[in-house]
């Protein structure tokens, strides 16, 4: 009997491949920055200028004959530019997947090339031994039809890159003088326009994603480059999306607020541009992070940016990790004094929680920092004497989480954690509006709303209701516990610029102590290794640092480790004595949290 | 260059001209300024070393003056400390313990399975590895934090996040 053995082929060599799809979507974000730019002008030459009032009669009239072509053509350029940016960013997106594919064609290669060489060697001398031979046969033609497969995909993946090189390239070749522009474009509507007269007007935003999902590609792309304030702020639109105009905004802030002199800005200018290097601060903090499982850097995703909300106190939402895949989503609400200008603190924050729920096995993260109510800050500060602003974040709040849930069609595990006045403002969003998280957070909470009697109140069952209070945390105090309250006398020892605002939490009656044995939340270890040794302020900013206990069990329960939570005693407020905490005769633990 | 880039360079043409991060005190200003001199000297030894241990050359290394430990219920930082980061791509099978031969003189100590802290009077490094990034080990090394005046913390605004470096 014959055998007839046939060598695999060697496999070709996988080409070179240097390009950086990533580098080359930033460029097209920029030049779609510079088409929302080119929008903006070209309203407001062409229209809203003359509409503003100021103009009436002749002049009006003078002004539409000089000036609504300058707008159209403005217009037009605009137009002309998102369809490069648009083939730009198409192509970008190509490279990073045309990158991935490459990667995985050089490993198949030199597994390939190994193994053929292996099996060359087998076969010189070929064995003696018939099932040997037989053996070797069956290896040869098992690697000829691996290698076969591997010149397909390499063939494709060759045509791939040419096809996606030609499209853009015939995109750009379109690129005209002014002129073609405005024969072009001049006068055509803008996609965009129709996408808009067809948004839903109520804030539902399962209507918003049914109208956005309703939309083409075109439209989408088309509102994203001319409203991205409207793209970037509407709940119910995926997370990607919003990402997408944000950037647009924030660029062009900074782009064309930079380019002023400081002296020669207004006051809303300034105000504008300090938020928007606030948020380019947070940017950039979280693109600068590195997970530590992985290595690789964390990706930004601007949620939410309007720099002049709350007259100029500003609002932000950035996550770390992408809000609409993760199985594990956290929205994390600062409390007092937070206004835009901490969004770089507030961006540190979640990216450490990000990094411990990495850390402590979770695989699939977003986590998010949501500055998106008027918290009290600077002269707003005297509104934490009332609840108003918690309930009204509260709300907000709750607009926010409904959101989330409505841009996403898959069953993801949600969990809303507010620190200090921001613990109010979940207990509120939770108690008033129950919309749909599964865990919540609540982080040296001054209390946990008039209208939380206890942790079943917040609609989430009272076992998913958990607080971390360091027992020497002073507004962790504050909140109302037993039949009198401890926190008028906590205020008295109060010094400093804080001191007052804190006073007026104090007396402001922010509701129940989630910690104590009567709320019925769990309560979890948070106290801090450098605790003090009496009531103080700086306890009650270390819930987020790496290594501390509170933000290992966060890490647990943003991952939905549950068991993993260490649970600590609550405190109880006998009727003869004051409040007791069991915390307080700990010593204090130091988990690692980030592998360092 | 990308927007992003100009902002940044526009945030450290904002220190340069203003000779600090605002109307600084000159001295507090000094000694961040002398803590970057010393980190980046030390950055570039290290990764001198850690090129040769590793067979691999210091990829996407930044530099930043990072705002840190919180001031009370401030918003505002209240210390500043320099810091840099660099990562290796390396085929060293047991990245860490190489490290560890080759820096002895840095008081080498493993914190954890995936990390090597070293200390250099009051500057710290790491070198990390990722059990899910096979190959690759990450560099930080900074100073210790700075204590700003109260007083002058607003004026403490201009500060630069991850801008690249040069260790060679």
């Amino acid at each position: 009997m014959t055998i007839t053995i046939s060598l695999p082929p060697t496999p070709s060599e996988t080409p070179e491949f240097t390009a950086d799809g990533q580098k080359v979507h930033e460029a097209g974000s920029t030049l779609r920055t510079s088409s929302s730019i080119f929008d903006d002008h070209g309203s407001f030459v062409g229209g809203k200028a003359k509409d503003s009032g100021l103009l009436d009669g002749r002049s009006a009239a003078a002004y539409a004959q000089a000036l609504n072509p300058i707008g159209k053509h403005v217009d037009a350029c605009s137009l002309a530019l998102r369809a490069a940016a648009n083939a730009i960013l198409g192509h970008g997106d190509d490279l990073v997947d045309l990158r991935k594919r490459h990667q995985r064609l050089k490993d198949d290669r030199e597994h390939l090339a190994r193994q053929v060489d292996a099996l060359t060697a087998r076969a010189n001398p070929l064995p003696t031994d018939e099932a040997e031979l037989h053996t070797l046969k069956s290896d040869c033609d098992r690697c000829t039809s691996q290698v076969e497969a591997y010149e397909s995909d390499l063939v494709r993946w060759t045509e791939d890159l040419r096809a996606s090189e030609e499209r853009v390239a015939a995109a750009l070749r379109g690129a005209m003088t002014e002129q073609q522009v405005d024969q072009t474009y001049a006068g055509v509507a803008d996609p965009a326009d129709a996408a808009r007269d067809s948004m839903p007007s109520g804030k539902d935003p399962t209507a918003v994603k049914a109208w956005w999902d309703g939309l083409t590609e075109e439209q989408r792309a088309a509102m994203t480059a001319a409203d991205p304030e409207i793209v970037g702020n509407t709940d119910g639109i995926p997370a990607a999306a919003r990402g997408d105009a944000n950037t647009i905004s924030l660029d062009r802030d900074l782009a064309e607020l930079g380019a002023i002199p400081e002296d020669q800005r207004t006051d809303a200018e300034q105000t504008r541009y300090d938020n928007a290097r606030a948020a380019e601060e947070a940017r950039l903090r979280i693109s600068r992070s590195i997970d530590p499982i992985t290595g690789e850097n964390y990706v930004p995703q601007v949620y939410a940016y309007d720099p002049m909300a709350f007259d100029g106190d500003g609002a932000v939402a950035m996550a770390v990790g992408d809000l609409d895949t993760a199985d594990n989503v956290s929205v994390n609400v600062p409390g007092l004094t937070t206004d835009m200008g901490a969004a770089g603190d507030n961006a540190q924050n979640a990216i450490n929680l990000q990094q411990a729920a990495a850390f402590e096995g979770g695989t699939s993260t977003a986590t998010m920092f949501w500055i998106g109510y008027d918290a009290p800050s600077g002269a707003d500060s005297v509104g934490v004497a009332a609840e108003d602003m918690a309930a009204a974040g509260g709300e907000r709040l709750a607009d926010t989480l409904d959101g989330l849930n409505a841009m996403r069609a898959d069953d993801f595990h949600l969990t809303a954690i507010g620190h200090s006045y921001g613990s109010t403002t979940v207990a509120h969003a939770m108690t008033d509006r129950h919309p749909g998280a599964d865990d919540v957070v609540l982080l040296g909470s001054p209390g946990a709303g008039d209208d939380a009697d206890s942790a079943g109140d917040l609609g989430v069952g009272s076992g998913h209701v958990f607080v971390g209070t360091n027992s020497e945390d002073l507004v962790g105090r504050l909140g109302q516990t037993g039949w009198v309250s401890p926190a008028a006398l906590g205020a008295g020892v109060l010094t400093g610029p804080l001191g007052g605002v804190v006073a007026q939490m104090a007396g402001a009656g922010l509701g129940h102590n989630p910690a104590e044995d009567d709320f019925g939340a769990v309560r979890f270890q948070a106290e801090s290794t450098s605790r003090g040794s009496m009531p103080n302020i700086d306890d009650h900013v270390k819930y987020y640092d790496h290594d501390t206990e509170s933000l290992a069990n966060m890490a647990h329960i943003v991952n939905g480790q549950y068991d993993e939570v260490v649970r600590a005693g609550q405190a109880h407020d006998p009727w003869y004595r004051g409040p007791v905490d069991p915390e307080s005769d700990r010593t204090p633990t130091s988990p690692n949290t980030d592998g360092r | 260059m990308t927007a992003r880039a100009l902002v940044a360079m526009a945030a450290a043409l904002t220190i340069l001209v203003a000779g600090g991060c605002g109307g600084v005190n000159d001295e507090t200003y000094t000694k961040l300024e002398r803590q970057r001199d010393d980190v980046l000297a030390w950055a570039r030894d290290l990764s001198s070393v850690a090129a040769t241990t590793l067979a691999a050359s210091p990829e996407d290394a930044t530099e930043s003056y990072d705002g840190v430990a919180r001031s009370g219920l401030s918003d505002q930082f209240k210390s500043y400390k320099y810091d840099i980061q660099a990562r290796f791509a390396t085929e060293q099978q047991d990245p860490l313990a190489a490290l560890s031969d080759d820096l002895a003189a840095y008081d080498p100590t493993l914190t954890t399975s995936n990390a090597l802290r070293l200390s250099h009077g009051d500057l710290t490094a790491f070198f990390q590895t990722y059990p899910k990034g096979p190959g690759r080990v990450g560099m930080f090394v900074e100073g210790p934090a700075i204590e700003i005046d109260h007083d002058q913390i607003r004026d403490w605004d201009g500060f630069v996040v991850g801008e690249p470096v040069d260790l060679q």
